[in-house]
C-alpha cells in the first residue's frame, strides 16, 4: 500500500452520491456506539484515581483513534465525523452547554480537514483525528469558564483565604495541560491507528 | 447507561413527554451554571425530585433526595461549626458544593434515561422534526451498545484461554499489544454485525430519505405544557439575570 | 411472479471475491415454495440477494441480465419499493434486528413503509395471533433465545404483508424445537398463498412443504428435484451432491468403539451456577470418559453454554470440577481447556494465521506449521484470519488450541451453517484429534454430526442432567427420537429480577403490613434506647460547665431516662411479638406454596427421593428461616434508622468526628462484604455436603437391621464416616476462608471508640473542639455501637435466607406432571399403549411398546426382572411423564385427564401395602371416602380378610400401627385388596400382588382376585406364571420391548422366551429343600 494515497473506490453500478446514505448512517451509528462504550470504560476506570483523570484524554485517543479512522474510511463522505461528534456530545451533555458546543466545533473542523484532503490523503485523515480528539478536553472547558465566577462567589462566602486556596489549586495551566494531553492522545492514537489499519484491516480487505 | 427497555410503568402517576424532559434537562444545565445561592437550588432540586417521584421511580427519588438533604445538612453543619483544618474543610466543601450544583443535572438526566423508553425517545425526536440523518445513527447507537458489551464479554473469555491477561500490571507492561488485542477482535466482530444489520435494515425498506412513522405516540398533554412553562420561566429568569449581570 | 433472465453477477467493490452466478434462468410462480440447495459458495445466497434487491444496491459488483418481480426490474428500483413486495429473513438472528424491544421490532418494517399508527397496530395484532407470538411481546430482544429471535424476525417481515418471502438459511442457528416452530410458520405462510424462496442446508424440515428443490453448483443451476425425487436419493447420493440428509430417521450411524477407561477425563460434583439471583445450573454428578467425544444436547436456555463455560473455568460456580484425578479451580481449568465459540471472530487476534497459532503458545514454528497443514490450512499461513471463510477460521482457532497444548476442547455449535462437506470435514477433524486431546465436548443441534462421530450424549434439561448415554445402536435411536419429537413449546421466561428482599416480601403476602408495623414499633423502641445517652450527656455537660448538679434538679432527667428505658422495653417486646406473628404467617405461605408444588410433581420423582430429604425440607429448612425472618427485617430497619439519626446529631456536634466515624463504619462494612463474597463460593458446597450427610445418616439408621444381618457393618460405617468427614472438610474450608476477615473485623472495626477517642483528644488539644461536644459525641457512639453491630449481623442474614428460599424452590422444581383438566370422557375402559418410550435416568427402560387391552379382559405382563413390567404399570397411572408415545383409556389420552379423574378410573394394588396410622376400618375406607361401615365390611369379606380382622383386639377399630405389627405380609395385602374392592374402579392393576404370600393364603388370595376382576379390565404383573395361566392374553416383555403375546397355549407353542420362563417357574414351584428319594 502506498504511503500517501489510499485505495480509490471501485466503480459501482451507480455513481456514488456525495450524501450519506442509509447504509452509511447505520455504520456511523454503530461505530459511534463502539467509540462511546470504549470511551466510557476508559474514563470510568481512570476516574477512580483523581490524578489519572487528567490523563484520560491520552488513553481515549490511543484506543479510540482506530475506531474513528475505520469509521471515516468506511464511509468516506461528509458527515461521518460530525455524527460521531454529535453522539459524543449527547453522551457527555452533562458537561454543560459549552462542552456540547466545543465537541461539535471540533467535529466540524475535523470534517473540513478531511474534505480538504478530498478523502484521499492519508495525512489529512490523521490530522482530522488529532482535531477530533480535542473533544475530550471540552468537558473541562465548562470548568474553565465557570471557574472565575465560582472563585468570585467563594470569595464572598468563605473569605479571601479560602478563595485564594481554590485559585491556587485550580490554576489555568491545568486546562492547558488537558488540552495538551488531548493533542498528544490524538497524535498517538492516529499513529497507532494507521499502523493497525495497515497491518490488519487492509490486509483483510475490510477497508 | 442504564436505559430500561421496559420499565415498570405501573407505578408512574404521570407520564411526561420526552420533549418536556429535554426541556428540564436544558434548564437544569443553565441553572447549575448560573445559580450560586443555595436556597433557590434547593427549591429547584426538590421540584425535580418530586417530578421524578411522580414518574414512577419512588424509591430512587426518595434515596436521591435523602442524599441531597444529607449533604446540605453536612455543609450547613460545617459552616456553622467553623472548625477544622483549612485544607480538609476546603476539600470537603468543594466536593459537596460540586455535587450540590451538579445534582439538578443528575436528576434530570436520570429522569430522561430511566423513565423513558427508547422508542418514545426516537418518536419524540421525529416529532421535533430532527432530520433522519440524526435519528437513524442515534437509534443504531442505542441498539449497538448492548451488542458491543456482549462482544466484549465474549472477547474477554477468548482472551482468558489464550493467556492474554487484562490485569492492570499486564496492561502497563505492554500497552500497545494490549490495545491491539482488545481492538482487533472487537472491531472485526462489530464490523461483521454492522454489515449484516445494515443489509437487513435496507432489505426491510429503511430509507433515510423517506419519512418514517412510529407506533409509539408522543403527545404533549396538560401537565407537560404546565411544567414546560414553569421551567421555561425559570430558565428565562436565570438567563436574564446573567445578561443583565445582576448581583446575588 | 419472479423471473431471473440470463442473470450474471460477480461480486466486486471493496469486498470483491470475484465469485457469483452465471447464466441464471429461473422462474418462480406465485404461491410456490422453492428451496435452493447446494454446497457452500454455490450461489444460493446470491440468488436470494438478487431477488430482494440487495444486489446491486448493497453488494456491489457487475450485474448483467434482468431480475423481474411482477414485471418490475428490481435492480433498478429503490430498495424501499422492493421491500413492499419482498420480505427477507436472514441467517444470523442476533444481527438482523434493529430495535431493542420485540414490539418495536415487529412494527419496524411497517414503520419504514410509512403506514399510519392505527394500521400498524392492527397488523401487529394479526401477526401476534397468526404466529403465536403473545408470549414474546414486550420483551428485551437480548434476553431471547436464538429461536425466539428468529421468530420475531419472521414476525417482523410477516407484518409488512409482502407477497414474496425470501429466507437465507433461517434455520442454521436454531435448535430442534425452534426448527419445528419455523416449519409451522412456513406452513402458515404457505396457507396464506405467499411465495417463499428459501436457501438452506438443512433439508429435512422442508421436505413436506416445498414444491421444488433447485440444486446449484458453482454458480449455475444444475438440477431440479421434486419432493419425491429428493426423498428417494440415497445417503451416498446426497453426500455426493454435497447435500445434507433429507430425513432424520434415515441418518446413518457409525457407532464409535471406545475403550472403557476406568478413570474419567472430567468429573463434576455438585455444580451449581447462578446469575443475577437466578439459578441456572444444578448438577449432581457428571463423569465423562477419557478420549471421548461428548455431544451435549438440550433445548435452548437449558444451560448448555453455561455448563461449558463453567467447566472451562470462565464462569464462577459452586461445586468441584476435576480434570483427570485432580480437582482444579477456575484459573487452572482455564489454562487446560479451550472453548471454540460459535462466533469465531471473537477469537482471532493476529494478522496472520501462523502468528495466531503461535500466540502465547510454547510451540516452535515448525510444529505450528505441521499442525496447520494437518488441518488443511497449510497454504494459508500468511493470510489474515479475517479474510478466511467461516470454516477456515474455525480450524484456525482449533489449531491454536492444539498448539497451546490444551487438554480438553469445548465446541459451541461448530457446524451450524456448514454444508455437508463442511460437517464431514469437521467430523473427520474430531476423529483425528480424538487421541491427541483428553476430551472433546461439543454443544450441538446437529443430529448428523452426533451420529457420525460422537461417542456419548449428555442431555440437559432445565439446568439438570436428564440423561447420559453412549451412542450404540440403542443410543442412536434415542438421539433420533429426540430430534424427531414434536413436543410443546416452551418459551424462555422473563428474567426474574426481583431482589432478595423482594423475594422474601413476596412470600410474606398479606403479612406485609404486619411486617411494616413491627418495623415501626422497633424503630420507636430503638430511638427510645438511644435517647438516654443524650440525656446523660446533658447531665455531663452540666457538670463540665460547673453548674451544680443535685439530685433535685437532675430528677426530671433521671426520670426521663427511666421513662425511655421502659418505653424501649415495651416497644421492643411488642415489635418482636408482631414480627414473629408476621414471620410465622410467611412460613405458612411458604409451606403452602411448596406443598402445592409438591403435589404437582410426578409421583415417580417423589418416591425416588429419600423421605428424609423431603421431610427435612418441609420441617427443618423452613423452620430455620423463621428466626431470621422474624428478626431480620424489622430489627434490621430499626438498627439502620436510629444510627442514621444519631449520625445527624453527631454531625451537629462535631462534623469531623462524624466524618471519621462514617469512614470507619464504611471500611468495616466493606470488610464484612468482602468476607461474605469470599465465603459465598464455599457456601454452596457446604450446604450440598450437609444435605448429603443428612441423607447418609437417614440411610444408615434405616438400614441398620439389614446391615447387621448381613454383616456389612464395615462398609456402612465407612460410608457414614466419609460423608461426615467430607462435611467437616467443607465446613472448615468455608470458615477458614472467612476467619481472617472475621478476625479483622472483630478486632479493629467493631469498636469505633478506638478511633474517636484519640482523634477527639487531638482535636481538643488543637483547640478545634470543646469538651462538651466531645462528650456528646463519645456517648452517642456508645449508644450507636451495639445497634450497628446488630445491624451488621443481619445484613449477612438476607442472602442466606434468600439462598435457602431458592434451594427450597429449586428442590421442587422438576417439571410438573403434564396433567390436563378434562374429566373422563373415554368411550369405554380399554387401554392402549402406542409406541411408548420411557427412560429412567440414563437408561431407556421402555423402548417402543404398543399393545391394546380391550375392555373387560385380563392381561398379564411377565418377563425377567428389569424388563419393564412394573414400569409399564406405573406409566399407566401416570407416575411419570413419557418420553414419547401415548397411553390412552377408551381413546382419551391420560395426559388430558386431571389426576383425580385418572385415579378414579384405576385401582392400583402394589406389592407394598401402606397402612395409615388410623383404624383398620378407616384404612379400608380410603378406597371410597363415603362408604358406609357395612360396605367396608362387605368388601373385607370379599377380600377374605374379615375373619382375621375380627380376631384383632378391637376388631375393625384396631389402630393400624398396633395391628401392623401383628399382621403378616399376606394379611396386609388382603387389606389392600379390600381397598381396591371398595373402590370398585373399572380398571384394576395388580403389581406383583401375590409376592409376599405363603401357600395357604395364596388360595384365599386367588379367590379374592377372581372376585375383584369380574367384568373389569385387569392388568396383572406376576412372577408366578401359574397364577396368570388363565389370563385372556399374556405379554412377554424382554428388555423393554414386547417379545411375544398371546394366550398361554399359543405362547407355549410359539415363543421360546415364554417356554423358558414357564419351565423355570415350574421348577421353582416344585423346589424342595431336600430331594425326596422315591423308593
Amino acid at each position: 500500500m502506498s504511503k500517501k494515497e489510499l485505495k480509490p473506490e471501485q466503480t459501482a453500478a451507480k455513481p456514488a452520491s456525495k450524501k450519506m446514505r442509509t447504509k452509511e448512517l447505520i455504520y456511523a451509528g454503530a461505530f459511534g456506539a463502539l467509540y462511546i462504550v470504549l470511551m466510557m470504560v476508559i474514563v470510568m476506570s481512570f476516574g477512580m484515581v483523581p490524578i489519572l483523570y487528567i490523563i484520560a484524554p491520552i488513553a481515549v485517543g490511543l484506543v479510540c483513534g482506530t475506531v474513528y479512522l475505520l469509521c471515516v474510511l468506511k464511509v468516506r463522505k461528509f458527515g461521518a465525523a460530525l455524527i460521531l461528534g454529535i453522539l459524543f456530545a449527547l453522551m457527555t451533555a452533562n458537561g454543560g452547554i459549552w462542552s456540547i458546543c466545543g465537541v461539535i466545533a471540533s467535529a466540524l473542523i475535523a470534517e473540513v480537514v478531511m474534505l480538504l484532503g478530498k478523502y484521499k490523503s492519508k495525512f489529512m485523515y490523521l490530522l482530522s483525528f488529532v482535531i477530533f480528539n480535542l473533544n475530550m478536553a471540552c468537558p473541562y472547558l465548562a470548568l474553565a469558564t465557570a471557574k472565575d465566577a465560582f472563585i468570585q462567589r467563594s470569595r464572598e462566602y468563605y473569605g479571601d483565604k479560602y478563595a485564594d486556596g481554590i485559585a491556587a489549586l485550580a490554576t489555568d495551566w491545568i486546562w492547558f495541560a488537558v488540552l495538551g494531553f488531548a493533542i498528544i492522545g490524538g497524535i498517538l492514537g492516529s499513529l497507532v491507528a494507521s499502523r493497525l489499519i495497515r497491518k490488519h484491516f487492509e490486509k483483510a480487505g475490510v477497508v | 447507561m442504564g436505559f430500561d427497555v421496559y420499565d415498570d410503568e405501573s407505578k408512574a402517576l404521570l407520564h411526561f413527554d420526552p420533549r418536556t424532559k429535554f426541556m428540564l434537562f436544558v434548564t437544569s444545565l443553565i441553572v447549575s451554571v448560573n445559580c450560586f445561592d443555595l436556597m433557590p437550588l434547593l427549591i429547584y432540586s426538590v421540584f425535580l425530585c418530586a417530578i421524578y417521584f411522580l414518574c414512577g421511580k419512588r424509591m430512587q427519588a426518595v434515596k436521591l433526595f435523602a442524599a441531597f438533604a444529607f449533604l446540605t445538612y453536612l455543609k450547613f453543619a460545617m459552616e456553622r461549626a467553623g472548625t477544622g483544618a483549612p485544607v480538609v474543610v476546603m476539600i470537603f466543601s468543594t466536593l459537596i458544593t460540586v455535587f450540590l450544583f451538579f445534582f439538578p443535572v443528575l436528576i434530570s438526566l436520570m429522569l430522561i434515561t430511566k423513565t423513558t423508553r427508547i422508542n418514545q425517545f426516537l418518536a419524540a425526536f421525529q416529532a421535533m422534526h430532527l432530520p433522519n440523518a440524526l435519528i437513524i445513527p442515534l437509534a443504531v447507537m442505542f441498539r449497538f451498545i448492548p451488542t458491543v458489551q456482549e462482544e466484549w464479554q465474549g472477547i474477554r473469555k477468548a482472551m482468558a484461554f489464550r493467556g492474554i491477561s487484562m490485569e492492570p500490571a499486564a496492561i502497563l507492561r505492554a500497552p500497545m499489544k494490549t490495545v491491539e488485542y482488545i481492538l482487533i477482535p472487537l472491531l472485526f466482530s462489530t464490523i461483521s454485525v454492522m454489515e449484516e444489520l445494515a443489509a437487513a435494515a435496507l432489505a426491510r425498506g429503511m430509507d433515510s430519505e423517506k419519512k418514517r412513522t412510529s407506533c409509539e405516540t408522543v403527545k404533549l398533554r396538560v401537565h407537560d405544557d404546565l411544567v414546560m412553562l414553569v421551567f421555561l420561566g425559570i430558565a428565562g429568569y436565570f438567563v436574564y439575570r446573567k445578561i443583565t449581570g445582576g448581583a446575588a | 411472479m419472479i423471473e431471473l433472465k440470463n442473470v450474471d453477477f460477480h461480486y466486486g467493490g471493496e469486498n470483491g471475491t470475484g465469485d457469483g452466478v452465471d447464466a441464471l434462468n429461473l422462474t418462480i410462480h406465485d404461491g410456490e415454495i422453492v428451496v435452493l440447495c447446494g454446497e457452500s459458495g454455490c450461489g444460493k445466497t446470491t440468488v436470494t440477494r438478487l431477488i430482494n434487491g440487495l444486489i446491486p444496491h448493497f453488494y456491489e459488483g457487475e450485474l448483467l441480465g434482468e431480475v423481474l418481480i411482477d414485471g418490475v426490474n428490481v435492480s433498478q428500483s429503490e430498495l424501499s419499493e422492493t421491500a413492499k413486495k419482498v420480505g427477507s429473513v436472514f441467517q444470523n438472528p442476533k444481527s438482523q434486528f434493529f430495535n431493542i424491544d420485540t414490539t418495536g421490532e415487529l412494527t419496524f418494517g411497517c414503520e419504514n413503509l410509512g403506514m399510519p399508527p392505527a394500521e400498524i397496530a392492527r397488523r401487529l395484532e394479526k401477526t401476534k395471533d397468526d404466529l403465536k407470538l403473545s408470549a414474546l411481546m414486550n420483551r428485551n430482544i437480548f434476553e431471547l433465545s436464538g429461536g425466539e429471535k428468529q421468530q420475531i424476525a419472521c414476525g417482523s417481515v410477516y407484518a409488512t404483508e409482502p407477497d414474496i418471502f425470501v429466507m437465507d438459511e433461517p434455520s442454521s442457528n436454531l435448535d430442534q424445537k425452534a426448527v419445528h416452530r419455523l416449519h409451522d410458520t412456513l406452513c402458515k405462510m404457505k396457507q396464506a398463498g405467499k411465495t417463499i424462496v428459501i436457501s438452506e442446508h438443512r433439508l429435512h424440515f422442508l421436505t413436506d412443504i416445498a414444491d421444488r428443490f433447485i440444486y446449484l453448483n458453482d454458480g449455475r443451476i444444475e438440477r431440479e428435484f421434486t419432493c419425491e425425487e429428493i426423498m428417494q436419493l440415497s445417503a451416498e447420493a446426497l453426500s455426493g451432491l454435497g447435500l445434507r440428509c433429507t430425513s432424520i430417521s434415515q441418518i446413518p450411524c457409525a457407532p464409535q468403539p471406545l475403550n472403557q477407561q476406568k478413570k474419567p477425563a472430567l468429573e463434576v460434583l455438585d455444580l451449581s451456577c447462578s446469575r443475577q439471583n437466578a439459578r441456572i445450573l444444578d448438577i449432581d454428578r457428571i463423569r465423562l470418559p477419557e478420549h471421548g467425544i461428548i455431544a451435549v444436547i438440550g433445548d435452548n436456555g437449558c444451560g448448555k453454554s453455561t455448563l461449558a463455560e463453567a467447566l472451562c473455568g470462565l464462569l464462577p460456580c459452586d461445586g468441584s470440577v476435576s480434570f483427570g484425578e485432580a480437582y482444579l479451580d477456575a484459573k487452572q481449568r482455564q489454562k487446560q481447556s479451550y472453548l471454540v465459540m460459535q462466533d469465531v471472530n471473537r477469537q482471532l487476534f493476529s494478522d496472520s494465521v501462523l502468528e495466531e497459532v503461535m500466540l502465547n503458545a510454547d510451540v516452535t514454528e515448525h510444529d505450528a506449521k505441521s499442525t496447520l497443514s494437518a488441518l488443511g490450512l497449510g497454504d494459508y499461513t500468511d493470510r489474515h484470519p479475517a479474510s478466511l471463510s467461516g470454516g477456515q477460521k474455525q480450524r484456525t482457532a482449533i489449531a491454536a488450541a492444539l498448539c497451546a497444548g490444551k487438554e480438553i476442547l469445548f465446541y459451541d455449535e461448530p457446524t451450524s451453517g456448514l454444508d455437508c462437506r463442511g460437517m464431514e470435514r469437521f467430523a473427520a477433524l474430531l476423529h483425528d484429534t480424538q487421541q491427541r486431546v483428553r476430551l472433546s465436548v461439543i454443544i450441538t443441534h446437529d443430529p448428523e454430526l452426533i451420529l457420525r462421530c460422537c461417542t456419548h450424549v449428555l442431555h440437559l434439561a432445565n439446568g439438570r442432567v436428564s440423561a447420559f448415554y453412549p451412542i450404540d445402536l440403542a443410543g442412536a435411536e434415542r438421539v433420533r427420537s429426540y430430534f424427531l419429537a414434536k413436543s410443546e413449546d416452551s418459551t424462555s421466561k422473563k428474567r426474574d429480577h426481583t431482589s432478595q428482599v423482594g423475594k422474601i416480601l413476596q412470600y410474606a403476602g398479606d403479612h406485609r403490613k404486619t411486617v411494616c408495623f413491627a418495623a415501626f414499633l422497633m424503630i420507636l423502641g430503638a430511638a427510645a434506647s438511644v435517647t438516654p445517652y443524650g440525656i446523660v450527656s446533658i447531665l455531663a455537660n452540666r457538670l463540665l460547665t460547673g453548674e451544680s448538679v443535685t439530685l433535685q434538679n437532675s430528677m426530671p432527667l433521671i426520670g426521663g431516662i427511666l421513662l425511655c428505658e421502659i418505653l424501649y422495653a415495651v416497644l421492643y417486646m411488642q415489635g418482636l411479638k408482631v414480627s414473629h406473628h408476621a414471620a410465622f404467617g410467611t412460613l405458612e405461605n411458604i409451606r403452602c406454596r411448596l406443598q402445592e408444588k409438591l403435589e404437582a410433581q410426578p409421583l415417580g420423582s417423589i418416591t425416588e427421593r429419600p423421605s428424609g430429604e423431603i421431610k427435612k425440607l418441609f420441617t427443618e429448612d423452613i423452620e430455620s428461616i423463621e428466626m431470621l425472618l422474624a428478626h431480620m427485617i424489622p430489627e434490621g430497619l430499626a438498627n439502620l434508622f436510629v444510627p442514621a439519626a444519631a449520625l445527624l446529631l453527631l454531625i451537629a456536634a462535631d462534623w469531623q468526628l462524624a466524618v471519621l466515624t462514617v469512614l470507619m463504619v464504611l471500611i468495616g462494612l466493606s470488610i464484612s462484604k468482602q468476607m461474605y463474597k469470599v465465603g459465598m463460593d464455599r457456601m454452596g458446597s457446604y450446604f450440598a455436603s450437609a444435605r448429603r450427610m443428612n441423607n447418609e445418616i437417614v440411610e444408615y439408621v434405616g438400614g441398620m437391621e439389614v446391615v447387621r444381618v448381613f454383616n456389612r457393618q464395615n462398609d456402612s460405617d465407612a460410608k457414614f464416616e466419609k460423608a461426615v468427614r467430607e462435611y467437616r472438610d467443607f465446613a472448615l474450608d468455608w470458615y477458614r476462608v472467612s476467619w481472617p476477615w472475621m478476625a479483622l473485623y472483630g478486632s479493629v472495626f467493631s469498636h469505633i471508640v478506638l478511633y474517636t477517642l484519640p482523634f477527639g483528644g487531638l482535636l481538643i488539644l488543637l483547640g478545634q473542639l470543646d469538651v462538651t461536644r466531645y462528650l456528646l459525641a463519645l456517648i452517642l457512639s456508645f449508644g450507636i455501637g451495639p445497634l450497628l453491630l446488630h445491624c451488621m449481623s443481619f445484613v449477612g442474614a438476607i442472602p442466606q435466607v434468600s439462598y435457602k428460599l431458592q434451594s427450597l424452590e429449586r428442590a421442587l422444581d422438576t417439571p410438573p406432571l403434564k396433567a390436563g383438566d378434562a374429566a373422563f370422557s373415554g368411550t369405554d375402559h380399554s387401554i392402549r399403549f402406542e409406541d411408548v418410550h420411557f427412560s429412567y435416568r440414563d437408561t431407556e427402560v421402555i423402548k417402543g411398546v404398543s399393545f391394546e387391552v380391550p375392555q373387560g379382559t385380563t392381561f398379564a405382563l411377565i418377563g425377567h426382572s428389569g424388563s419393564g413390567k412394573s414400569t409399564l404399570a406405573k406409566l399407566l397411572v401416570h407416575y411419570y411423564d413419557l418420553n414419547s408415545g401415548r397411553i390412552s383409556i377408551g381413546g382419551q389420552n391420560i395426559c388430558d385427564l386431571t389426576q383425580d379423574a385418572l385415579n378414579a378410573q384405576i385401582a392400583y394394588v402394589s406389592q407394598d401395602a401402606f397402612l395409615f396410622n388410623k383404624s383398620i376400618m378407616e384404612n379400608i375406607r380410603i378406597g371410597r371416602k363415603d362408604a358406609a361401615d357395612e360396605d367396608v365390611m362387605a368388601a373385607a369379606k370379599l377380600a377374605e380378610c374379615d375373619d382375621f380382622i375380627r380376631s384383632l383386639p378391637q376388631g375393625y377399630d384396631t389402630p393400624a400401627g398396633l395391628a401392623g405389627s401383628m399382621l403378616s405380609g399376606g394379611q396386609k395385602q388382603r387389606i389392600a385388596f379390600a381397598r381396591a374392592i371398595l373402590k370398585d374402579a373399572p380398571i384394576i392393576v395388580l403389581d406383583e400382588a401375590t409376592a409376599f404370600v405363603d401357600a395357604e393364603n395364596e388360595q384365599k388370595m386367588r379367590r379374592a382376585i377372581s372376585r375383584i376382576t369380574q367384568g373389569k379390565t385387569v392388568i396383572i404383573i406376576a412372577h408366578k406364571l401359574r397364577s396368570v395361566q388363565d389370563a385372556d392374553r399374556i405379554l412377554v416383555l424382554r428388555d423393554g420391548q414386547i417379545a411375544a403375546q398371546g394366550t398361554h397355549d399359543a405362547l407355549y407353542q410359539t415363543s421360546e422366551d415364554y417356554r423358558r420362563l414357564w419351565d423355570i417357574s415350574a421348577q421353582t414351584q416344585d423346589w424342595k429343600l431336600k430331594q425326596e428319594v422315591t423308593a
